[in-house]
Parts: C-alpha cells; structure tokens; sequence
C-alpha cells in the first residue's frame, strides 16, 4: 500500500519535470530549416545559407552536422528540412545508383518527382584527388595517377568508405591497371598524420580539403577521369522555394560564387585556425555580397543550459514511456509462459540493432529531431526493464506465492502487495541500467538532429577540439552519475524496508 | 467437518496421495502423520485449492470443494505454510492484517482482533511492529499462527509448524500450541513427521504410508491395536521401547 504511493509519488514528480522541460522546449515554427552534413564544408556553407535567408528577414534555424546522406535526404523529401548543401556526384552515386546521371540536368529531373529542386553549382567541385607529399612526387617524378604505376611499392592510406565504394579504390585500380598490394584502411584525419610521418604515400583526399595545404600535399591529375565530378549545389523542397521566394532568390547568390580555392581557405580557418564556422561564413558573405549580418554567440553556459535542456528531455520522455509499457511487459513474460518467452526475445532483439541504425530506421516514420531520437531511446531502454521486472517476479519464492494464495487473496492484489514490493529491488536495477544507457545513448541523437550533448561532441570530432568533446561528454556523466544518486534515493524510498534489513 | 472420499492426487507418474478416505471431525485435533512423501503436505494443500483432485471428492462443511468460491472457503480455513511464509517486506502486524484489511474491515475492529491474539499467543506489543528478518524462529510461527486465525476461520491447518525449531524451544511452543488449541475450540489438521509431536496435540492421529492412510485412531488405539505391523514399526523407529509409554500418556 505504502510503497504504492510512492510509486505513484515518484511518477508525477517526473511528470511535472517533464512539462517543465518540455514547455521549456515549445518553440514557435522557424519559417525556414537548413540542415548540412557533419563535415566542416557542410556546416560553413549551412550557415552561409541560414545567415542568407535571415537577410532577408525571415527566420531560419539550421540543423547542423546531421549524421550522413541518407538522413539528410530523408529529411529534405520528408520535409523535415528545407534545404541542404550535397554533391552532384553524390546523389548520382549514393541515390541514384542504380542509374548514370551524368549532368545536372539528368539529377534534377531524377529528384522533381519527389518534391526537390537544385540550385546552379556553386562553383567547385569536391572530388576525390589522390594525395602525396610535394617533396616525395617531385622526388619520383609524380603528377598524375598514371605515373603511380611506375612505383609499385608505394603504401597507401585509404579511408574506410573509399576502399569500399565502387568509384573508389576498387574502380580506381581497374581504371588506371594499379599494381599496388600495400594498401591500409584508415581514418581520414589519421591518414593526413601518417602522410606525414611518412608511414603511408598515397592517400585519398577531397580536393577541397583543408589540410592539402597546410600538410604541403601534391594532388594527382586524374588524367583518365575517372572520379565522377563532385559539384557542391543546394538541394531544397519546390514548395518552400514557392512560400518563400525572396529566401531562395537571396541563397541562389551563392551560385557560382565559391572558387575551390575559396573553399579550401574557408574550410582551413575552421579547421586549422579555429575559428567559428559562423563567423567565417559571416565574412565571406561581407566580403562577396557585402552583406552585413549580425552573429549571437552563445555563451558556454547558455550552450550548456540548452544542451542539458536538449538531453534531458530526450532522457525522461523515452524512460518514463520505457517504464510504463516495461513493467507490465514484464508482468506479463511473467504470467504467461510462451508468450513471455516471446516478449523476451522480442525486446532482446531490439538490443542488438546497432543504436546508430536504429535512429536511422526512425527517420521514415517520425523524421529528423528529437522525435524519432525518442522512438530509439524508448525501444532501447525496454530490454533491462522488461528482463529485471520479469526476473524480480520469478525470484518471488514459491511459498510466499502459495501462503498468500491460501490467504485468500485474490491475484491482482498478490501481484500489487506482494510481489511487485518484492521484485521493486529488481525493477528499480534494470531502470537504473536502462536509464545509464539511455543517457549515453541519447548522445548518439545529435546524428540525427535532436542536439543534446552530442552536439559539441559530434563537433569536437570533427575539429579534433578535445574542449568540444569534454564539453558534451563531461556533462554527460555527470547526468549518469545524477541519475545513479537519484535511483539510490528512490531505493530508498520505494524498496520496502523490511528487504533492506539483512 | 472435512471429508475425503476415495480422494487420489497424482504428480507425473508418482501416486501423492493414493485412495484417500477420512473425516476430519469438527472441534478436535487430528494429526496427518508418516514418513517424509507420504502426502501428507498435499492433502493440506488439496483443501485449500492448491492442488485439485484427480479423483474422488473432498468436502467442506458438508459441501463438495469444487462448489465453494474459493475465496470465502479460503477464508474459512486458516493455513500455516511450512516455515511460516510471512511476507519479508511486511512488519508482523501487516502480515497479520493483510487479509482483514483487504476485506474491509474497520481500523477499529482489527486492532481488536490483533490484540486478542497476541495475548493468545503472547507474543509482546513492539514485536509486532518488526520485520521477520527481525524476529526468531519462534517469534516468527506466533506471527504466522496469528495471521492464519485474524478472519476467526472455523478451520485451522498447519504443516509442520515447529519443524524449524530447536528443541528447547520446540518443546515449550508444543505446550503453549496446544493450550491455545484447546483455548479455540477449532477443527485443526496438523502435519507432523514427529510421533511425539502427533501424540502431544492429537485427538485422532492419522498415519500415512505412501499416499495410503494406514489406520486414523487415537494414539492409545495406534499403540494397542495396530492395523498393520507398519504402524507398531513406525512408532518404535521414532520413539524407541521406553518412549512407547511416553507416547501413550501424550494427550492426558
């Protein structure tokens, strides 16, 4: 009886957090919504575009470093964005590959059906380049692909995605008949590194890259064309270009107006001299259009309040929503054999989608942002819940079941004033579990636009900023480390306190 | 009070209980007695519904058990579990009014109850307020005698209830056990392996060889006029010549 009033005490204390939460979070429709991918390049040309619309004094969000095509492109025909920088050849290759949409003209006519409209290109194009020390080509007397054959015991560094990719490594050594063997997957930062300690020669790069410079890099002429062309243009929705026509007149400057040396320098600012990708986007459109724009930057503690913000709602939503369909999930593997055995592995195969894909097969039924990121959560936090619910029944004894059967009392109340007290130490253990996992994994929600702490981290990746990281991740624990005080408390609340004698 | 008619429960291939027939007359003690699975703990649990019949009929108060709402029959009989079975996470006193409150009873009413039985089992007031991890083995029987007469059941069943104990205080709570028998005036149906323990509290003592009743008489009857040589063999591995007498003179 007691340990019930708690329980129903605990629920609408989370109840009130939760509406304070998420009438913090209401806010009003931004008229316009950019997303980009996360890479550097993405997110400074994402904010030429957001700082463009704003000229035009209608609002605009962006939604930044979105985790790879796919959930952008999701996002842009779902509506859930309004316009985002691509690649010609990446549309071609990644969405349409299946057919060869070798001009613009052949790519727009494959996206209108769904709603979509490209820009002009904006002036470069970010293909793949082979790379390699200027010092070391000149050496050998190296400047186009084709004279890699001559040296056959070159090391390569390729990344991961490249070595995989048809009209990457594979396509590339049929095309040019390369008779490399010693050839490594790597990470594209760590490859740069390699370059230089010399333990690789070759590595892939975008030929607008930042770091081709700064490392003193040689890029190789594809003399055989082979990497298909990579020009940047806008994808954005035809209906958002028909309600707000000032808004794409003002983003269509950026045709044609970003060289690739341009956007090689602009992506180095970021990049190497740590500067903001606001600001440098800011600058380029003073310096190109004349346009003045006004940049609000957060503080670290407004970042942080909103961030905490971001992540918590996240958290509590999908707990609370994993706790009330959990337990009695439980209850019911409990009561009811195979079926039981049934929810059981059904919850345990939710467990073992990788989190990443998870959020990704999300998009299609509830978009990009926090919703879908809640969906993922949800389901993941289910498993320890539903197992520890379950296991603190079947731990019940025997007898204690059968004295209070012979009692008299009927089954609903032994299930409410005898076992649940008795399984509550359980219950509350694979919350607790659930709930550490769920803030850990709710990091991972950034990828697809629900911000939280992942965002800095995401952020600090890509920059290699350890600050950035230690910005999301140190926060992170500590929510873990809260959570864990909280659910010590909670125990000792609602764990009845004849179990916590011995 | 309690009928069994050529009652026979089977578990898998193994006969519990094997063509069972007795009365359990109202207002006396009998006592279900045999070597460890000889079935006598399932016929407890048959009465209450535990366990169902495979054949033949029990009957409750003159009616056959399958009629009654389990419920009220339930009510109607007080169970002492082997080893108590008191609920950990609740004080003795919430074990003890469980039930009555769950019926309804008033605050007033109960607490009545509650102090009538404490006295009759003297178990002291601030004891009723500990958990059972805090109480003794004793302690912990009074508790589960008290919870199983709080609704005033017509019927008292009890398995093995001083099997835990050591033997001082086995042999004190015997006597205070079947002082309070008496003092109730109830049917009980007690289940022991111990001859002593039968002689001390019975009325009619029932005795049991693999699911079968061998003879139900009293203990003078058990010991003079034996119905097979089991019984005089059972008697004797238990108590030894010289405790025969003992045996005898239980119920004085």
């Amino acid at each position: 009886m007691r340990a019930q009033a708690k329980i129903v005490a605990i629920c609408v204390l989370s109840g009130l957090l939760l509406g304070i939460t998420s009438s913090a979070m209401a806010q009003s429709e931004p008229v316009s919504r950019v997303g980009s991918k996360k890479f550097t390049e993405s997110v400074i040309l994402g904010e030429m575009v957001r700082l463009l619309i704003q000229s035009t004094d209608s609002s605009a969000t962006h939604r930044e470093q979105l985790g790879g095509t796919r959930v952008l492109w999701e996002a842009v025909s779902g509506g859930d964005i309004d316009i985002y920088p691509e690649y010609s050849g990446t549309i071609d290759q990644e969405l349409f590959s299946e057919r060869r949409l070798d001009t613009l003209g052949a790519l727009r006519e494959a996206v209108d059906p769904q709603g979509l409209a490209l820009t002009r290109p904006l002036g470069f194009n970010n293909t793949y380049a082979m790379a390699m020390r200027n010092k070391h080509a000149a050496r050998l007397g190296i400047e186009k692909i084709s004279d890699l054959r001559a040296h056959p015991d070159l090391v390569f560094g390729l990344t991961n995605e490249f070595m995989d990719r048809e009209d990457g490594w594979p396509g590339l050594q049929n095309a040019y008949g390369l008779p490399h063997q010693k050839v490594r997957g790597m990470d594209h930062d760590l490859a740069y590194r390699g370059l230089e300690s010399g333990s690789v020669d070759v590595i892939d790069v975008y030929s607008t890259d930042a770091e081709i410079e700064y490392y003193d890099l040689a890029t190789l002429e594809d003399d055989r064309e082979f990497f298909p062309s990579y020009e940047a243009v806008l994808v954005y929705r035809t209906e958002w270009a028909q309600k707000h026509p000032d808004a794409l007149r003002a983003v269509e400057k950026l045709e044609g107006a970003i060289s690739s040396g341009e956007m090689s320098r602009l992506n180095e600012r970021v990049k190497i001299d740590g500067e903001s990708e606001t600001a440098v986007a800011a600058d380029f459109l003073q310096t190109a259009f004349g346009i003045q724009v006004e940049i609000d930057r957060e503080g670290l503690l407004e970042r942080l309040v909103k961030r905490t913000r971001e992540h918590l709602f996240m958290v509590l939503i999908s707990m609370l929503a994993a706790i009330v369909l959990a337990i009695p999930l439980g209850v019911a593997s409990s009561r009811w054999d195979r079926g039981g055995q049934v929810i059981l592995g059904a919850v345990g195969i939710l467990q073992t989608i990788p989190s990443l894909a998870l959020l990704v097969f999300m998009i299609p039924l509830f978009g990009i942002g926090t919703k879908p990121a809640i969906a993922a959560l949800f389901l993941y936090s289910l498993l320890p819940i539903v197992r520890n619910t379950y296991a603190g029944l079947e731990d019940v004894p025997d007898e204690l079941l059968e004295s209070a059967r012979a009692l008299g009392l009927p089954d609903g109340a032994i299930l409410r004033k005898v076992e649940l007290p008795l399984a509550m130490r359980s219950i509350l253990a694979g919350i607790k579990t659930s709930s550490v996992w769920n803030i850990g994994i709710a990091t991972l929600g950034a990828l697809i636009g629900a911000g939280g702490y992942g965002q800095p981290i995401l952020t600090g990746i890509r920059l290699d900023d350890m600050g950035l990281i230690l910005e999301g991740a140190l926060p992170a624990a500590g929510l873990a480390i809260a959570m864990q005080g909280l659910f010590e408390l909670v125990e000792r609340v609602a764990v009845p306190r004849g179990l916590r004698l011995d | 009070m309690i009928r069994f008619d050529d009652v026979t429960k089977k578990f898998e291939d193994e006969t519990a209980v094997d063509a069972l027939t007795l009365e359990v007359a109202p207002q006396q003690t009998t006592v279900l007695i045999g070597p460890s699975g000889c079935g006598k703990s399932t016929i407890l649990r048959l009465i209450v519904g535990l366990e169902q019949v495979d054949e033949g009929r029990i009957s409750f108060d003159e009616q056959p058990l399958d009629t009654w709402d389990i419920g009220d029959l339930r009510k109607r009989i007080g169970y002492v579990i082997q080893g108590g079975g008191l609920f950990p996470h609740m004080t003795a006193r919430e074990n003890i009014t469980l039930m009555a409150n769950h019926v309804g009873w008033a605050g007033g009413r109960i607490d009545e109850r509650v102090e009538a039985l404490r006295e009759l089992t003297h178990l002291e007031a601030d004891q009723l307020e500990r958990y059972p991890a805090q109480l003794s083995g004793g302690q912990k029987q009074r508790v589960a005698l008290m919870r199983a007469l709080m609704l005033d059941p017509e019927c008292l069943l009890l398995d093995e209830p001083l099997g835990a104990l050591d033997p001082m205080i086995r042999a004190r709570l015997q006597d205070e056990l079947r002082d309070i028998f008496d003092e109730l005036d109830k049917t009980v149906l007690l289940v022991t392996h111990d001859m002593q323990e039968a002689a001390h509290f019975a009325d009619t003592v029932a005795l049991l060889r693999a699911g079968r009743l061998v003879q139900a008489a009293t203990v003078d009857d058990l010991v003079e006029r034996p119905a097979d040589p089991f019984v005089t063999e059972f008697i004797r591995a238990q108590g030894g010549g010289p405790s025969l007498e003992t045996v005898g003179e239980g119920r004085g």
